[in-house]
């Protein structure tokens, strides 16, 4: 054999070897657990709970996607997010816990999957609300300081801009002047939150007389090359930025 | 409030003995924090088990509140947990893509540089292996309090586990 057959050999029992080291089970008493590969936002490993009952099995994620939701404080949200995700795969969401009964041999493998993917997504869909929720949070106090600064007559808070698109997009705040609009709206560094915001900033930019349009983030550094994107279409302020800072950047008089 | 890091650094004092309450399967404990004799507002320590699941899939968590945001885990000790732990590749080098089978810790040092948006929204993603695995839980106690500069929690008592036939 060759040195480059015996380096292939090598590298393919590697691979194999990772391959295998993927997914395993651990069995205990009536049950057996079934590790997978599949990460909750976290960094949890999904594991599968699988009981024999009778001729066909039940199968669980043992309320793991709650334990994870519970710890970052969305318990609430997750419940209400996991009945559905149940509900289009078809499978149960009963006592905290993503359940498919009285599956046959042949389903066993499509079943763990299934039940894997869904406690994975509710999580998944939960923290992005989470995310979101944040920036509601983070509107509040932008609307608090812009108030203060341009009075409460010049701000409208969650005002619909047109867009050259003629597409209406709800911003966090507006603030107006006789002859003059600046649109603020906080931004995320998570990657929904960036998209949604340059979709909006964009459209607003290529409107014939556009408004000053500020993203105020929490700390540009967590953004890496996403604040390149916002900076293409909005000025970016961090939320500790000073009075003097705002005026300047929505190209406004303070009062 | 005291800036966090300087409070995750500072020893602690739980401010009275707490007890655990049963909400469905779990035993649930929340405790207040003094430091210096004054009771923290926003920083408490939080602890799970499972009634049926004895010396096993025990959590204790430090989190908190900055202001206009909700309560946000600050650093966590999963012991014996159901499910191992991968890290991404993030963090300390010498974690990285580390996989952790069974006991670990997520570091307050090793997530607060991620920033807290993404502490909560991505649940402290940064662990390292728990070492050495406490043998008991009076051992978890010992060695939680070390780690997250918490006193007073040997007063904790040892949940009433009653060990059933499924662990759901």
């Amino acid at each position: 054999m060759s040195d480059m057959e015996n380096r292939n050999t090598a590298f393919r029992a590697i691979i194999e070897e990772v391959a295998r080291s993927l997914a395993s089970v651990r069995h205990e008493g009536e049950a057996s657990y079934v590790r997978t590969p599949i990460l909750y936002p976290g960094g949890s490993l999904v594991v599968v709970r699988v009981e024999q009952a009778g001729r066909h099995y039940l199968i669980s994620d043992m309320g793991l996607g709650f334990v994870e939701a519970d710890q970052m404080g969305a318990e609430v949200s997750f419940g209400r997010t996991a009945p559905h995700i149940a509900e289009k795969a078809g499978i149960a969401f009963e006592h905290h816990s993503f359940i498919v009964k009285e599956v046959s041999r042949d389903q066993l493998v499509g079943a763990v999957a299934t039940v894997a993917a869904c406690s994975q997504e509710a999580v998944q869909i939960t923290a992005m609300k989470l995310s979101e929720r944040k920036t509601v949070d983070a509107s509040e106090r932008l609307y608090g300081r812009l108030i203060r600064v341009f009075t409460p007559a010049k701000v409208t808070r969650h005002a619909e801009v047109y867009g050259a698109s003629n597409t209406p997009w709800s911003v966090a705040a507006l603030v107006k002047s006789d002859d003059h609009q600046a649109v603020f709206e906080p931004v995320t560094d998570h990657p929904n939150s960036v998209a949604s915001a340059v979709a909006k900033f964009v459209d607003l930019s290529q409107l014939d007389r556009p408004p000053a349009r500020v993203a105020v983030v929490h700390d540009k550094k967590t953004f890496g090359t996403r604040l390149n994107l916002i900076a293409s279409a909005a000025k970016v302020i961090e939320e500790g930025a000073t009075d003097r800072m705002l005026e300047r950047v929505a190209d406004l008089q303070a009062a | 409030m005291t800036d966090i890091p300087t409070l995750i650094a500072a020893r602690k004092t739980l401010t009275t003995i707490p007890e655990w309450t049963l909400q469905n399967d779990q035993f649930r404990l929340v405790a207040t924090l003094d430091l210096d004799g004054v009771t923290l507002d926003g920083i408490w320590l939080r602890v799970t088990a499972y009634k049926a699941i004895p010396d096993r899939r025990v959590s204790f968590q430090i989190e908190f509140k900055p202001e206009g945001f909700r309560h946000i885990p600050a650093a966590r000790v999963d012991w014996r947990p159901a499910n191992p732990h991968s890290n991404r590749n993030i963090g300390p080098a010498h974690l990285r893509l580390m996989v952790i089978e069974g006991s670990h810790h997520h570091t307050f040092d090793a997530n607060w540089p991620l920033g807290f948006e993404r502490m909560v929204s991505e649940n402290l993603p940064i662990a390292e292996p728990l070492v050495p695995d406490p043998r008991d839980f009076e051992g978890l106690l010992h060695l939680v309090g070390r780690l997250f500069n918490v006193d007073g929690m040997k007063g904790i008592a040892v949940p009433k586990w009653e060990p059933g036939l499924f662990d759901r």
